[in-house]
């Protein structure tokens, strides 16, 4: 069914809020092994240099192969410690925690997305009852505007003013957490990377 | 109906104190001479043994009969339903004979009067039900059995619940009426306030107390010094054992022994030595009179330093608010303490603590409960009786 | 910014797909929602408040309008709900998840756990019960434990998970708390009744009677901000009223504190300074004084007590110490002159006085000692059972004090079994080991399987307990000694948690469940807990956040495991619950109190049965002491205890005596070498160590981000410490990092270290350094005495010194943290 796959910003937003909202299976694993990721991240180099972060991917990937242990027990407590807790190991991936009233959850940003949402005709398919502001469900937003809209304008205000105020901070937590693997915070500076393309 | 829901039917009914609540009544009344002049025994038995007869007049079709209507008695899931003669006329001749005579009695009251409106027969049901209550302790529940039987029960098919209640009263072969009283058509009117354990309590009363049997208060029960009730002589505290000696018309005269401390009037009455498990509390001209209480010779108490004596006494109580079986309290106790005492923690064990360490410690917490003061007694004597001192866990 | 688009085809394109995954975002229209939001009534530990819900959200949360003296912790509540230490999911320790029981243990408190399904969880849950139970039958299980759960009366916790692990088997269960562990065990033998969670005098009464009225380590304003159930606060206007009084001389109130407490402030009453655990050498003076000079009333005595001469002869010096406890005797000990002393006794016997005791003195070694003490010298006045005299030991807890109005208040959600219900393994073997243990010994248990202790008369073997279950309960906070604990609970090869935000307990355990807080679901409770003020409707104001449950919906499920989920709920829903909780109230109160149908009171928020009757404790047994006894095993105040003596204790004996402590700061024993006396009593701003996590309100009152350690100007000048410096607190038991806060409120050699400050240290090693400041880092674990086997965690002294150098960050809760690239 899955014949054909068009490569473009929906897929690569689409694989981002993938990777930040659940921790990768089995057969993902396997996928990044054979090296599925490339023509994401040949797309993604035409946009901005990822290449050194490629290259440190694909060298964890390779740890994490080595790894002694069920290696996706590591990845997902490498996931939790950084998206799931509330450390400050962790890096919450919800852009209330990083802007607007002081670190409590489902502020502003929150309901901003919530009318974007509304807008565009769109709900969250998690069971899960998430702030709207969990990067996954921006990201995907995002995707769907860089879609409809190729010339990106949209979509570079909606980055301006939704992600630039705080992909900082969140990367710069992201690198501060202890993980074991280098996986997610490699995942992370090549998104920051990529939005930091996209700003207008 | 199954069993089970019978069985939780009733209890429900028991946890709702109603403000009437049943009982099996009696009166075959509609015939206007007393049975006694009746020619034909044999036919005039036919007759009066269908509910055509038993409802032919007002007083049984208005009260007793729609309050059967009600029960699982007449309507159920199997169809099968009791008439009145099923429960109220004994199955067997002599004793029929015997109910036939008896009833007159109640045949006679209509003639009279004492029961032709609602509230006359309202006033008059407690007297009528003891009077059919007495009947079937006597006879063991008869007529309860030709259809129910312990041996044919299937405890599997039960709710936990009956079965927690129905197994050991199967094990002593006790009568249904001792526990099922109101089953069937309401029971007598309480006071308002009436402590919902006491409405409880009342299925369970012993209607026939007997000479030389023991018997255990279920509600406070005032004693008297004498027959007449003239001179009050205090109060029996649930639980409170008393040995009957006579019966007289509605009193019986009973004997009680029991210990108090040296300290003070002497009023209050304990079960045991040294042990704070309140029986009684008398008059203070009562328990100083040496004629109605005997003490022995005085004992220390090693673990407070007081003296106690123990006393014999007699006195009359009447025979309402008695069970015979203390068990009959214990259960109603433990499902209330486990209830009551666990909304904010886990209760402990009742042989956690001694007899003597359970009111502190009872008084210290039972403000958060909604118990009345009945309860309270009920189940803090029921604590003190399963103490650590009664029991072999400590 | 138009980019070229490829083309994958065949396996690459599917090996490609695999990786993105289904979308996060689908088709739908949302609910439309109000703009202008919707208020809903509901209650609290900190009172009834009113929230305005807007797009789905609580936007803020208001006192309700009935609240009298609304307390500032209301402003704590968003706090709580949008906390980004919320438990989101379901998670399991990484290595525990698959190794079990074999998993490494000492990695407890690494904070690496990994998400499972609700599905997983429960089977996992389930698992080890099972497990447990089969490879040690119930004394390998500790479910006892319990805590301030949050209100409502249908989903409150304790009854939640006890009935539930309940249905699947027996196991070890705890006896007595930590707030009044000691006072709870000794006043049975004294007068009759726990006392500590008894009913007392009414207000009014007190206004009306009492000449003085003695704080005694109490302090009332701060602790009556919360209630066990929903609080009304009635209680502090009650103060304002003492205030006026003692401004015009018609009350006299007296602290007996060595700390200048709020209630003192506010009510504009004295202090008389105390030296730190040495109450009980006070109050013999007192006695000394009392008897000596004639001025204690014999015929009350005589006729309401015994075991006087016994305890007076100890008090006069013939006792087996021969030691006469004169003023002067005392003096010595406790810091207040001898005079004092004597004009503080004159004063009690010859005035109307209302002695009031708080809990923390009896939170120490021989905590039993002073409250033991107080229930004499209020015997001695002659005072018990009169308006506005005697002695009261509940004052500060829960608007205690506020006529009751006598109405029913709802049920709960039955904790037990149905009757005639077992449990699924039915064992009672707990292989010669007690199945009640004092709950302050618990950790003692862990570290000691199969050892013997002492308690109230008993001999307790300790269980080999393998796991524990914990719900709305935080012994993280609220036990003694964290690195003992940290060695302890190595030997517990599972521990599973149900909260709602990660506290230490929850980083400590195996499984950690996300419960909902109370603001996500429905409810019912009382309106003030001993004033049984009304009944308050608790309105859920926003669905359960991220994959969180009520704890029904969790233990419904876990019962679901092994095929009882509808006799545990009865087959009845959340509503049908509340909804019937309320019609048997209201039945229950038919002819008393009027109560409108269902529908109107859900409506409506809150049912109020108006003002209550004026109550004067121990008057009863006053009037007739013989019918109304008291509870002691002789019906009558206990001044020496033949019962307790029969136990041989050296540790607590026929009546109170002055112990000497393990540690004692102001001369006392090991003050060489840590001086200050840590006392960590019930914080002002926190119920326990519930809200310390609620960021903007803690930095309310944290200090450089940490929690506030009070300190007396000379102990800061002598350390060359200052307000805001962030200071190391330690002894030999830990080290902790704290906010100093000097006032001149707290005397030399005393600091307060409020408990319920979240434990956070620099990483999962015993003797980590704490960054937050829980003082029960540095607090000391051993039985108050052999009759109670309380905590004993005022019994504690400490150093401090300025903290120099980078402070590690606070790892205590979820909010941001400064991150320098």
């Amino acid at each position: 069914m899955n014949d054909v796959l068009e490569i473009g910003h929906r897929q690569i937003c689409h694989w981002f809020a993938g990777l930040l909202v659940r921790e990768i299976n089995q057969t993902q694993f396997d996928a990044y092994l054979s090296g599925a990721a490339d023509p994401l991240f040949e797309q993604l180099q035409t946009l901005c240099d990822v290449s050194a972060e490629r290259v440190s991917f694909s060298g964890t990937l390779l740890e994490v192969k080595g790894e002694a242990t069920p290696q996706l027990r590591s990845l997902a407590a490498d996931f939790a410690a950084l998206f799931l807790l509330d450390g400050p190991t962790s890096a919450l991936p919800y852009a209330s925690l990083y802007i607007g009233e002081n670190g409590t959850m489902f502020g502003a940003p929150h309901q901003d997305m919530i009318a974007r949402l509304a807008d565009a005709g769109l709900s969250q398919a998690l069971e899960a009852n998430e702030p709207a502001d969990h990067i996954a469900f921006m990201l995907d937003y995002l995707g769907r505007l860089l879609e409809a809209d190729p010339s990106g304008q949209v979509a570079g205000n909606f980055v301006n003013d939704s992600f630039a105020p705080w992909i900082d901070s969140f990367e710069a937590r992201v690198i501060a957490a202890k993980t074991e693997f280098q996986f997610y915070p490699v995942i992370v500076r090549v998104l920051c990377r990529y939005l930091r393309a996209l700003k207008r | 109906m199954s069993i089970k829901s019978l069985i939780l039917s009733f209890w429900d009914t028991l946890r709702t104190p109603p403000a009437t609540i049943s009982l099996g009544v009696i009166s075959i009344g509609g015939f206007i001479t007393g049975i006694i002049f009746w020619g034909g025994f044999n036919t005039a038995l036919e007759v009066t043994n269908t509910e055509k007869f038993c409802i032919s007049c007002h007083e049984m079709a208005d009260n007793v009969y729609l309050e059967l209507q009600e029960t699982v008695h007449w309507s159920n899931r199997t169809g099968v339903r009791a008439t009145c003669p099923d429960c109220h006329v004994p199955h067997e001749w002599d004793n029929k004979i015997a109910r036939k005579m008896q009833a007159s009695k109640e045949v006679w009251g209509k003639v009279f009067g004492t029961i032709n409106t609602r509230e006359k027969f309202l006033e008059k049901r407690e007297e009528l039900a003891r009077h059919e209550w007495a009947r079937l302790e006597a006879n063991n529940s008869l007529e309860c059995r030709n259809c129910h039987d312990y041996d044919s029960m299937d405890w599997d098919a039960m709710s936990d619940e009956a079965v927690f209640y129905m197994q050991p009263a199967a094990e002593r072969n006790v009568g249904c009426i001792e526990c099922h009283k109101g089953i069937a058509h309401h029971l007598p009117e309480r006071e308002p306030g009436t402590s919902h354990i006491i409405a409880q309590l009342d299925g369970r009363a012993a209607s026939s107390l007997k000479g030389g049997e023991d018997y255990f208060a279920y509600k406070p029960v005032k004693i008297y010094e004498n027959s007449d009730m003239s001179t009050p002589a205090g109060t029996l505290n649930l639980a409170a054992k008393i040995e009957v000696t006579q019966a007289s018309g509605d009193m019986v005269e009973f004997t009680m022994t029991a210990w108090r401390k040296n300290k003070g009037y002497g009023r209050v009455l304990y079960d045991d030595f040294g042990m704070n498990t309140r029986v009684a509390v008398l008059e203070r001209e009562t328990a100083q009179d040496e004629e109605i209480v005997t003490a022995g010779t005085p004992q220390m108490d090693d673990n407070t330093g007081l003296d106690w004596s123990e006393v014999k006494l007699s006195l009359w109580a009447p025979k309402s608010g008695f069970v015979a079986d203390p068990s009959q309290l214990w259960e109603v106790a433990e499902a209330s303490y486990a209830e009551s005492c666990s909304g904010c923690h886990a209760q402990p064990d009742p042989d956690h603590f001694s007899t003597n360490a359970w009111p502190a410690l009872f008084s210290g917490m039972v403000g958060f409960t909604n118990m009345d003061p009945i309860e309270q007694e009920l189940v803090l004597t029921y604590l003190q009786n399963h103490s650590s001192d009664h029991s072999d866990a400590h | 910014m138009t980019t070229r688009r490829s083309v994958l085809k065949g396996l690459a394109a599917s090996a490609t797909a695999s990786l993105l995954g289904p979308s996060v975002l689908t088709r739908a229209a949302q609910a439309a929602t109000s703009s202008e939001g919707t208020w809903h009534i509901t209650g609290s530990h900190w009172g009834a408040v009113k929230a305005l819900v807007k797009g789905g959200k609580v936007v803020e949360v208001k006192p309700l309008e009935d609240d009298p003296r609304p307390t500032d912790m209301v402003k704590g509540i968003k706090g709580l709900i949008y906390n980004p230490s919320r438990i989101k999911y379901p998670m399991a320790r990484a290595d525990w998840l698959d190794k079990r029981e074999n998993a490494d243990r000492t990695t407890r408190g690494d904070n690496r756990f990994v998400r499972v399904t609700w599905d997983e969880a429960l089977d996992l849950f389930h698992e080890e019960l099972e497990r447990v139970q089969t490879t040690y039958g119930p004394s390998g299980l500790f479910a006892g434990a319990t805590g301030w759960r949050q209100t409502g009366q249908f989903h409150s916790c304790i009854n939640h998970m006890n009935r539930a692990v309940s249905m699947h088997g027996n196991y070890v269960k705890k006896a007595g708390d930590y707030s009044t562990g000691a006072g709870q065990t000794i006043l049975p033998y004294v007068l009759g009744s726990t006392e500590v969670y008894s009913q007392g005098t009414s207000w009014p009464v007190i206004l009306e009677n009492s000449k003085n009225v003695v704080f005694w380590a109490s302090d009332p304003v701060k602790n009556l901000q919360v209630g066990w159930t929903c609080e009304t606060h009635e209680s502090l206007p009650y103060f304002d009223e003492l205030r006026d009084k003692i401004a015009a001389g018609e009350i006299n109130a007296i602290s007996v504190d060595p700390v200048r407490t709020k209630t003192q402030k506010h009510i504009g009453g004295d202090q008389l300074y105390i030296n730190p655990m040495t109450d009980v050498a006070f109050m013999l003076g007192i006695a000394h004084t009392l008897y000596s000079e004639d001025l204690h009333d014999k015929e009350f005595i005589d006729v309401y007590a015994l075991g006087f001469d016994q305890f007076i002869a100890y008090v006069m010096g013939k006792g087996e110490d021969s030691i006469e406890k004169t003023p002067e005797w005392a003096a010595e000990i406790c810091g207040i002159s001898a005079d004092q002393i004597r004009d503080f006794a004159r004063m009690i016997a010859s005035e109307r006085t209302q002695l009031v005791f708080g809990w923390s003195v009896q939170r120490q070694q021989h905590g039993e000692q002073p409250y033991w003490m107080g229930a004499i010298i209020a015997t001695m006045t002659g005072q018990v059972g009169l308006p506005g005299g005697g002695i009261s030991y509940s004052h500060h807890y829960s608007g205690v004090g506020v006529p009751q109005t006598g109405a029913n208040m709802p049920g709960a959600f039955p904790l037990n079994l149905d009757l005639g219900k077992v449990p699924e393994h039915d064992s009672s073997n707990f292989n010669g080991a007690s199945s009640v243990i004092p709950v302050a010994r618990w950790v003692d248990m862990l570290l000691n399987p199969g050892g013997k202790i002492q308690h109230n008369g008993h001999e307790v073997t300790f269980p080999d307990v393998r796991m524990c279950v914990f719900t709305g309960c935080n012994p993280w906070h609220h036990h003694q000694d964290r690195n003992k604990m940290r060695k302890a609970f190595q030997s517990l090869e599972t521990v599973i948690t149900v909260d709602y935000s990660w506290n230490a307990t929850c980083r400590h355990s195996d499984l950690v469940l996300p419960a909902c807080t109370q603001f996500e679901r429905n409810d019912i409770d009382t309106y003030g807990a001993y004033s049984n003020t009304g009944v308050i409707a608790m309105r859920k104001l926003v669905d359960p956040l991220y994959h969180s449950k009520t704890d029904f919906e969790i233990f419904t499920a876990l019962c679901d495991r092994f095929g009882r989920a509808k006799e545990y709920s009865r087959g009845m829903t959340e509503m049908q619950w509340v909804e019937q909780m309320y019609e048997d109230t209201r039945a229950s109160n038919t002819g008393n109190f009027e109560m409108p149908a269902f529908a109107d009171f859900w409506e409506e928020g809150l049912v109020r049965f108006g003002r209550g009757t004026d109550w004067v404790r121990h008057a009863d047994f006053r009037e007739d002491p013989e019918l109304n006894a008291l509870g002691t095993p002789s019906g009558f105040i206990e001044i020496s205890s033949r019962t307790i003596e029969k136990f041989g204790y050296d540790d607590c004996g026929a009546h109170p005596k002055w112990m000497e402590k393990i540690e004692r700061s102001h001369g006392g024993p090991k003050s060489d070498k840590f001086p200050i006396w840590l006392q960590s009593c019930h914080p002002d701003q926190r119920l326990h160590s519930q809200m310390c996590e609620s960021d903007d309100y803690r930095e309310s009152y944290a200090v450089a981000g940490r929690e506030p350690a009070w300190i007396s100007p000379q102990d800061a000048a002598e350390r060359g410490i200052e307000d805001g410096d962030i200071v190391r607190v330690f002894n030999d038991r830990g080290q902790l990092l704290a906010g100093a806060k000097v006032s001149d409120d707290y005397a030399p050699g005393v600091v307060r270290i409020y408990e319920g400050a979240w434990y956070g240290p620099v990483d999962a090693s015993i003797g980590a350094l704490d960054t937050y400041g829980d003082p029960n880092t540095l607090t000391l674990d051993v039985g108050s005495s052999k009759l109670a086997q309380a905590t004993s965690a005022n019994t504690c002294l400490v150093q401090i010194e300025k903290f120099e150098g980078d402070a590690p960050a606070v790892t205590s809760f979820g909010g941001p943290v400064e991150v320098t690239l």
